[in-house]
């Protein structure tokens, strides 16, 4: 397995991963499958998709990553892994190249966020060193499913607020 | 009838833009007239981006912008009526124990040369509201507690201090001289993600445990949605929505709020991530578009927005919209709505 930044050209083979890796995530909230992604291509072209794929194999998972201006904190927006490779570490893998990347970039931390009744997924990212910070409502319009926030530190020195 | 703490009624707030020789000067009308309630006991948002008047229109609410037109009065707890038009000097030193202002950025509201302690009991001091030193020390005491920060922190600096903690001591310097009316302005915006969650708890908490009445001005639709039980959205100084948070999410009803929602980034699963761009720069509000004020901006424009500004009405329970075609958003979202097939 080998992890590398995504090509634009890959866009509609993530896009069937990241349907099929969320299929029931989407419907445990109640939703079905939004549609194509619209961030997807302009995410490719930035160089801010990282897929996993076994050599010469078919792709296995993907992270899409960004950083806020300052480049202090970097956000996993999205991390997906393909239903038939779930369970071997992908995403570990994963979490681990963007943390190398924080690092690299001086990023002090790393967020993200998943609906917070998926104890599975909480329970994962806790696994690679994320903490809950806070529930709250999703950012994007409150659909009665609170998502957990979850970050890692990156410096433990700082005091805490 | 439901308890209102700030009456705002068709409020404009004109800032004069230097002098003419002849006829009017030119004026900037950072509030355009506005009609607004807050409910005592809310946690009211306040949405807009930056020139949309709401940080003036906060600061009318204290008296601490010109009342143009209109009217805006606060009712305190005990009943007193405050007309920020007509305070005279003594209904004004009881109007400023009871309505505070919490600044945006910590790192610049606080004197580097004051200690913790001064800088809470500075508000007590300056309005005499304790007769000896042990009684503003009790009260700093107690106010810092309730902010969670340490006693031992009170003798220090505030540079010693990161942005949260400082967030803090902003608050409870507000909270010192226990107001019932606050006005929290970007009060997370310059806050870690994170942070901005703790502080907004703890605003929250405060606000069930002192009753108080909080205006929270943001940019960020995203933040508001968090805390407030009402959110209303400001566009070149007007109103254009006002609903509660998870309507406002799920049914915007004008095409502005529709728009700032697309707007927030997402990349969850569960969500297409399409953000509606809006063309163009908010206008200057030194001249405002005819009619509606949004239609140079808008992708729904018709010919009917651009000659008639459209009022606020009530388009359900709690939820008002300022766009002659807010009907035609609520159908056009039913369509959306319908399922899509999953790929194989």
């Amino acid at each position: 397995m080998r992890i590398r930044q995504g090509q634009p050209a890959e866009g509609a083979a993530l896009e069937t991963l990241v349907a099929a890796a969320f299929l029931d995530y989407v419907r445990g909230i109640g939703r079905d499958w939004p549609g194509p992604y619209d961030w997807l291509a302009e995410r490719l072209a930035k160089g801010e998709v990282w897929v996993a794929e076994s050599i010469g194999g078919p792709l296995l998972g993907m992270a899409a990553l960004s950083q806020d201006t300052g480049a202090r904190t970097l956000t996993v927006d999205l991390l997906a892994v393909a239903p038939a490779a779930q369970g071997q570490g992908i995403g570990h893998a994963l979490l681990a190249h963007a943390e190398a990347l924080a690092r690299t970039a001086g990023a002090r931390a790393m967020h993200l966020h998943t609906v917070a009744k998926y104890d599975r997924l909480v329970r994962l990212y806790e696994g690679a060193g994320f903490r809950v910070t806070h529930t709250g409502p999703r950012p994007k319009g409150d659909d009665g499913h609170p998502r957990a926030f979850l970050r890692k530190r990156l410096d433990e020195q700082e005091t805490p607020a | 009838m439901t308890d209102t703490a700030v009456s705002i009624r068709d409020l404009e707030v004109h800032f004069p833009l230097g002098r003419s020789l002849l006829g009017k000067p030119p004026v900037l009308k950072a509030v355009a007239g506005v009609t607004l309630d807050i409910p005592r006991g809310s946690f009211f948002g306040l949405v807009g981006e930056s020139g949309s008047g709401k940080t003036t229109l906060g600061r009318a609410t204290l008296a601490a912008a010109p009342v143009s037109a209109g009217q805006v009065t606060v009712t305190d707890r005990e009943g007193e009526v405050f007309d920020m038009a007509r305070l005279d000097r003594a209904a004004e030193t009881r109007f400023r124990r009871r309505a505070q202002l919490i600044f945006q950025d910590p790192y610049a509201a606080l004197s580097p040369r004051m200690t913790v302690r001064d800088i809470i009991a500075e508000p007590l001091e300056v309005m005499r509201l304790c007769r000896t030193r042990d009684e503003v020390n009790d009260r700093v005491r107690a106010i810092a507690a309730q902010c969670r920060l340490n006693v031992e922190h009170l003798r220090r600096f505030p540079h010693a201090f990161s942005g949260g903690q400082r967030q803090r001591i902003s608050i409870a310097r507000a909270l010192v001289t226990n107001p019932d009316y606050i006005v929290a302005d970007e009060s997370v915006a310059a806050l870690d993600v994170s942070i901005q969650a703790d502080i907004l708890n703890l605003l929250k908490q405060l606000q069930r445990d002192l009753s108080l009445t909080f205006l929270f001005i943001s940019h960020d639709l995203s933040v508001v949605a968090h805390t407030c039980d009402h959110v209303a959205v400001m566009y070149l100084g007007r109103i254009v929505e006002v609903a509660p948070p998870r309507r406002l999410f799920a049914a915007p009803r004008h095409p502005y709020t529709r728009a700032l929602i697309s707007a927030i980034p997402s990349l969850d699963p569960d969500d297409r991530g399409r953000a509606e761009r809006l063309t163009g720069e908010i206008p200057s509000p030194k001249s405002p578009p005819p009619g509606c004020a949004f239609h140079t901006r808008c992708p729904m424009v018709r010919d009917r927005c651009r000659v008639e500004a459209p009022a606020l009405r009530q388009v359900a329970d709690g939820h008002s919209a300022a766009c002659h075609f807010s009907d035609d958003l609520a159908l056009a979202r039913r369509r959306a709505d319908s399922p899509v097939r999953v790929p194989a």
